[in-house]
C-alpha cells in the first residue's frame, strides 16, 4: 500500500491515491487524520473519516489544546490510547468532560508524531470505535504509515491544501477588526467563545464571522 | 564554485581530494551528489555503471541517482521494492561481493531484478553501503558487463572516500532536510495569514470572504505582490486602498 504513495508526485496529495478503504483496513481502524504543525496550532489538512466524528474530535483537541494529538505533538512520541472512556479524567481533564459531552463513539486512539528527518511536522492519528489494545503489528504499520506521510510532506512541503479551520482564521481576523486586537489575540478570543458555545466549531465560527458571508 | 570542466570518469589516479572537494561542492542538490559519488565509484572500481540509493534513518531508499538511464532504473526497481543488490547492502550495512547474475543463486535472490539487469546488458553487480558508524547514507550499486570479478578491497583510499562522501551526503541531507521544513513552515503560516487578512477584509469592509478574498487577490496581482506578503501586511495594519478591479 505503503509503495503506491512513492510512485507518481509527491506532497499531500499523494496521500489521496491510496483508497479511503485502504487505509482504515490496513491499520484495522475506523478514521484516520493528519495535522501539520503550524507556528501556534496544529493544522487539520486530510483525513478519512466516514462519519464516524474523528474530524470533530480533533477539532474538540484543538480547542481545548489537550489530548493525543496534542500531546504526541508536544512530546514527540506516540501516544496509545486503548479506551479513552476508562482513561483517567486527570489526564485530559476538558477534553475527556467535551468529549462525554459530544457524544462521541470513537474509544481508542492512536496518534504518532510526523518527522522530516529528525524534526515533527504534524501527528497522524488513528481512530477506532471499539476499545483494547492496538496490536504491535498494527502499531508498526502505523509507524510506517507516518513515516510514508513524512516523506510525502517532504516531497511537496508548499502543496498546502485548504485547512479545514481556514474559517476559525477568517474569524481571528474579523474579530481583531472589531475588538482592536492583535490576531493572535483574537485567535485565543475566537477559541474561547467557541469553547463556551460548545456546538460544532465550524458553524460557531461562522457566527463569529457575522454579516461577513460564508464562503461556499 | 569549482571547475565547470569535470572529466566525466573519475580513474584511480584522479586525485582524492579533487573527488572530495567535488562532492563538497554546496551548490548542489543530494541527488546530484549522489550521482557525483556513483561516478567516482564506478571510476574507482573500473565498472560499466552504477547507481545509488538514497537511505533514510531507516535504511530505507528514498531517492535515487545513477550513472547511466539503466543504472538508473534498476535502482529505481530497488526503491520501488524490488529485491535487489542495493537493498541488501542497506539493510546489512555489509558490502555485497562480486554476484555473476547469470546464476542460479543471483536469480533466486533477487529474481525481479537480475532480470532487469541482465536486459539491460550487465553480467555482474556488487554493493557497497556509505555510512558513518553503522548507519548507512547509501548504497551504490556497481554494475559491470562483463562477468569479470569486481574486487571490493582494491583501494585503501576508498574507506576514506567512502566516509568522506558519507559525511557530506548526510550533511547535505540534513540541510535539504531544513529547507523543507522551513518551506513547509512558511506554506502552512502563508495559508492561515491569507484567512486572518480575509477575515479583516470582510469585517472592515463589511462584505463576505470571498469577495475579501476578490480584493486581496486582484491587489496581489495588480501591484504584482504575494498574496502572503499583502496579508501580513493587513495583518500588521496596513491599510491599503483597495479597488476590485477585473479579476
Amino acid at each position: 500500500m505503503l509503495s503506491v504513495l512513492e510512485e507518481g508526485p509527491g506532497g499531500l496529495a499523494a496521500l489521496r491515491r491510496v483508497p479511503d478503504a485502504q487505509w482504515l483496513s490496513a491499520l484495522a481502524v475506523d478514521a484516520v487524520t493528519l495535522s501539520l504543525r503550524a507556528a501556534d496550532s496544529l493544522e487539520l489538512v486530510w483525513w478519512v473519516d466516514p462519519g464516524v466524528g474523528a474530524v470533530e474530535l480533533e477539532d474538540a483537541q484543538y480547542l481545548v489544546g489537550e489530548g493525543p494529538t496534542p500531546e504526541a505533538a508536544a512530546r514527540g512520541c506516540p501516544m496509545v490510547v486503548p479506551d479513552l472512556e476508562e482513561e483517567s479524567p486527570g489526564r485530559w481533564p476538558i477534553l475527556l468532560a467535551h468529549r462525554a459531552g459530544m457524544g462521541s463513539t470513537l474509544r481508542a486512539v492512536a496518534a504518532v508524531p510526523v518527522c522530516v528527518g529528525r524534526a515533527l511536522v504534524g501527528v497522524f492519528a488513528a481512530y477506532r470505535r471499539s476499545p483494547g489494545p492496538f496490536l504491535p503489528g498494527v502499531l508498526r504499520t502505523m509507524g510506517a504509515a507516518a513515516d510514508a506521510v513524512g516523506r510525502q510532506v517532504a516531497r511537496g512541503p508548499l502543496e498546502i491544501p485548504e485547512l479545514h479551520r481556514d474559517i476559525l482564521h477568517q474569524a481571528a481576523g474579523a474579530v481583531s477588526v472589531r475588538e482592536g486586537i492583535t490576531t493572535a489575540e483574537a485567535a485565543e478570543f475566537v477559541r474561547a467563545r467557541l469553547f463556551t458555545a460548545g456546538r460544532d466549531l465550524i458553524g460557531s465560527a461562522e457566527e463569529i464571522l457575522g454579516h461577513a458571508d460564508r464562503e461556499e | 564554485m569549482l571547475a565547470k570542466e569535470r572529466p566525466q570518469h573519475f580513474s584511480p589516479q584522479y586525485p582524492l581530494v579533487q573527488a572530495v572537494l567535488d562532492l563538497a561542492d554546496s551548490s548542489v542538490g543530494t541527488t546530484v551528489q549522489l550521482e557525483r559519488a556513483c561516478r567516482l565509484f564506478a571510476g574507482f572500481f573500473e565498472v560499466a555503471a552504477a547507481g545509488g540509493l538514497l537511505a533514510d534513518e531507516h535504511a530505507d531508499p528514498f531517492a535515487v541517482a545513477g550513472t547511466s538511464p539503466a543504472a538508473r532504473r534498476l535502482v529505481l526497481a530497488e526503491l520501488e521494492s524490488v529485491p535487489g543488490p542495493g537493498r541488501d547492502t542497506l539493510r546489512s550495512r555489509r558490502p555485497v561481493p562480486h554476484t555473476v547474475l547469470d546464476h542460479p543463486i543471483a536469480r533466486v535472490r533477487w529474481p525481479g531484478w537480475v532480470a532487469a539487469a541482465l536486459a539491460a546488458g550487465f553480467a555482474a553487480a556488487a554493493a557497497v553501503p556509505i555510512g558513518q558508524g553503522n548507519q548507512p547514507v547509501a548504497a551504490i550499486v556497481l554494475l559491470r558487463d562483463v562477468p569479470a570479478p569486481i574486487d571490493l578491497d582494491v583501494q585503501p583510499t576508498l574507506g576514506a572516500l567512502s566516509a568522506a562522501a558519507a559525511g557530506l551526503i548526510a550533511g547535505r541531507r540534513l540541510e535539504c532536510q531544513e529547507r523543507t521544513i522551513a518551506q513547509l513552515h512558511h506554506a502552512l503560516t502563508s495559508r492561515i495569514r491569507i484567512e486572518q487578512a480575509k477575515g479583516i477584509l470582510a469585517e472592515r469592509h463589511g462584505i463576505g470572504v470571498a469577495d475579501a478574498f476578490t480584493l486581496l487577490r486582484t491587489h496581489a496581482r495588480s501591484h504584482r505582490m504575494k498574496l502572503a506578503d499583502l496579508a501580513g501586511r493587513i495583518i500588521d495594519g496596513d491599510r491599503p486602498r483597495l479597488t476590485a478591479g477585473p479579476g
